[in-house]
């Protein structure tokens, strides 16, 4: 009796024991990993001039965000991130670009920002951004040296630019129609004309295109376009390469073209026909090539097909700028996640050194040493698209790689 | 030649553009002294009310016109009596007041419509030509509008009995008020009037060109042009004015470049204002 006792005093001393260490082996057990966030700026002009695309990338960069944090963000030796974006408006103006970057820069203290698209701000917000050592993964560039170039060491191309789009366009264009002979180059007066104008007339001339009379010139503030474009067909071209422009000038300069009664082939990377038949009318809309997203094509890459959907669940729509606005966010964090690390400086060594990386347009390659002077261009396929008889249809996929 | 004779008949149907832009703009300043710098913006919205009705609800497109300008033309009235009227004579509370009106506009279109591209189908769809020479139907439309629209306010100025009570209240307010006339009921008139034309114009040429919540500031610019190019007072010397800046608009681009033929553009304003300050048709103040 007096052991069974002593059994059960000794039995609960230790069941309490146990009982009360319990929260101390809990607690001494290893922690699970915290999850960070990889904080990445977000260019864009959301209100004012450029804001009709650069409102659709920022819709584009959202989407991009939630697809990367859906499958868990990334990994960096062992530790997960979830990407946040943080945007501010570039106002349309040089003057909103810098405020915006410094907000970016030093308020939020971002080492990595995406876009913009519109040059004189891409070019204002290096200013910042580049002395900065900020990681840029910009929307698209006119090869002016102020946007991007050899003093711009902390600027990617993530998308096809003017030379990388109208490179493709012309190749598809000559290839297909070789009874053209001759071209007139049209481009608006930004002060890009000096280092775009030789590009273009070059790469017309070596796909066999002679280029007449020089650049014709005009401005953003330009409503009537129809002594533009008798300018241009006063010199009798067999097609007109317009380069840049956003859709209302260049559907414009579509429209007064066709009323002028030319009837040839029109060429314009990165205004897609959707936008031209808007603006041009649907008797306008006809022999005009663009550079541009069918999401319903079945030629369209796996990204492409996934992320449509999505762009039109949140949004409504699913517009070309939208797939620029995720794909340089999607470029951006596969090179951090390629160099493994989320220092910018690392990541920039290591990204312009990659053979290749993925886009959403499909697998690319790294160029532009010779072009811009440095190699830090995303050489991706470009779709072409058509727009004949107000409707339109995607061509092929032109494979890009830029020098 | 083919250029020359294309760039004639563009300068022309341009100048009727701005013209039909410019009449309710000279309207207002003339009779009420108002320099509506939301002429613009108003002139915007009726391009886009024209559109709601036009190609988001299926209605005849003349008639989607003619309701742009009565709903425009009623703003009108809400205009004149509470953001005009408490202000007049204060040039610079008005001018406040039109900015306001301006931002708000512009960025309720900005926000409702969003940023995507709108064009508004053509009122006249073809294209005429005879031999070299090519118009669309649709600027061809609008010449003719714009013709019509300066006739009917000339004549509605002259002969109209409501139309000289806006001219003696233009000349002394104070005269015609003791001659028994309405001031805030014409002032009123003037301000339906103006907007209304305004509405003509922003859908024409939403039809023409394309809408977008800022078209308005670039043809505000030329109105503006137009009216001091014209002489404040002077509805019939809009139609001369008018024929000056789109010829320059329309030619210069074939010489030169863009941003030259803007700066060539408003030199040739200032030579003419040099010698002729008080505008071609102006009254000189004393």
């Amino acid at each position: 009796m007096k052991g069974k006792k002593l059994l059960v005093i000794v039995g609960s001393i230790c069941l309490i024991s146990l009982v009360a260490a319990l929260p101390f082996a809990a607690s001494c057990a290893e922690p699970a990993p915290e999850v960070k966030t990889l904080k990445i700026g977000k260019l864009a002009a959301l209100t004012g001039f450029g804001s009709a695309a650069e409102a659709l990338c920022w819709e584009g960069a959202q989407v991009a965000e939630e697809w990367f944090n859906e499958q868990g963000g990334i990994t960096i030796n062992g530790q997960q991130y979830l990407i946040k974006l943080v945007v501010e408006d570039l106002k349309g103006t040089a003057d909103g670009a810098v405020a915006a970057a410094n907000k970016l820069v030093y308020d939020h203290k971002v080492k990595f920002i995406v876009g913009s698209v519109v040059p004189y701000m891409v070019a204002a917000a290096g200013t910042v951004t580049e002395p900065a050592e900020v990681l840029r993964s910009v929307e698209y560039n006119c090869a002016t040296p102020a946007e991007y170039g050899p003093d711009t060491p902390y600027t990617f191309m993530g998308n096809d630019g003017t030379v990388e789009g109208n490179t493709a366009l012309l190749t598809y264009v000559t290839e297909t129609y070789p009874e053209l002979k001759t071209t007139v180059i049209v481009i608006p007066d930004d002060g890009s004309i000096p280092y775009l104008g030789p590009i273009i007339k070059r790469t017309a001339e070596e796909r066999g295109l002679t280029v007449l009379g020089d650049v014709i010139a005009w401005t953003h503030d330009t409503v009537d376009f129809t002594p533009i474009m008798a300018k241009a067909l006063a010199l009798g071209p067999d097609t007109l390469t317009l380069i840049n422009g956003w859709p209302a000038p260049v559907g414009a300069m579509l429209k007064a073209a066709r009323e002028a009664g030319f009837t040839g082939p029109v060429t314009c990377a990165h205004n897609p026909c959707e936008d031209i038949l808007e603006v041009a009318g649907p008797a306008a809309s006809t022999n005009y090539f663009a550079t541009g997203i069918v999401a319903d094509s079945p030629d369209m890459t796996p990204m492409i097909k996934e992320i449509a959907p999505r762009f039109i669940e949140k949004y409504g729509h699913a517009l070309y700028y939208n797939y620029w606005g995720f794909n340089v966010v999607y470029v951006l964090v596969n090179a951090i996640e390629a160099a493994q690390s989320v220092d910018h400086t690392v990541v920039r060594d290591n990204w312009e050194k990659m053979k290749t990386i993925d886009s959403i347009y499909g697998p690319s390659t790294m160029g532009g040493l010779e072009t811009y002077g440095i190699n830090h261009t995303v050489c991706h396929p470009v779709a072409i698209q058509s727009l004949m008889d107000a409707q339109v249809k995607h061509i092929k996929w032109v494979e890009v790689k830029v020098p | 030649m083919e250029t020359a004779v294309n760039a004639t008949i563009s300068a022309l149907v341009l100048s009727s553009m701005y013209i039909v832009v410019a009449l309710g703009f000279a309207l207002l300043l003339s009779i009420m002294g108002v320099l509506n710098f939301a002429h613009g913006a108003i002139y915007m919205v009726g391009g886009y009310i024209c559109y709601q009705f036009a190609v988001e609800s299926g209605l005849n497109q003349w008639l989607s016109l003619l309701l742009s300008v009565i709903i425009v033309g009623s703003f009108g009235l809400f205009l004149e009596k509470f953001c005009f009227r408490p202000f007049l004579g204060d040039m610079y509370r008005t001018i406040v007041m039109a900015i306001a009106i301006i931002l708000i506009l512009e960025t309720t279109v900005n926000v409702l419509v969003g940023v995507h591209i709108r064009s508004l189908p053509a009122f006249v769809p073809g294209i005429l030509r005879a031999g070299a020479i090519s118009l669309s139907a649709e600027r061809l439309v609008t010449f003719a509008i714009g013709g019509v629209l300066l006739l009917a306010l000339t004549w509605f100025i002259r002969k109209a009995k409501a139309g000289q009570q806006m001219l003696a209240v233009a000349q002394d307010v104070e005269g015609a008020a003791l001659q028994g006339i309405d001031i805030h009921r014409i002032s009123a008139l003037a301000c339906v009037m103006g907007c209304g034309l305004a509405a003509v114009a922003g859908s024409l040429m939403g039809a023409v060109f394309e809408l977008s919540p800022f078209m308005g500031n670039y043809m505000l610019v030329k109105a503006i042009q137009l009216v001091i190019l014209s002489g404040i007072g002077s509805i019939g010397g809009i139609l001369v004015a008018g024929l000056i800046i789109g010829s320059i608009d329309a030619t210069l681009p074939l010489f030169t470049s863009g941003a030259v033929t803007q700066a060539i553009g408003l030199g040739i304003i200032i030579v003419l204002l040099l010698f002729r300050p008080q505008g071609l048709f102006g009254r000189e103040v004393a």
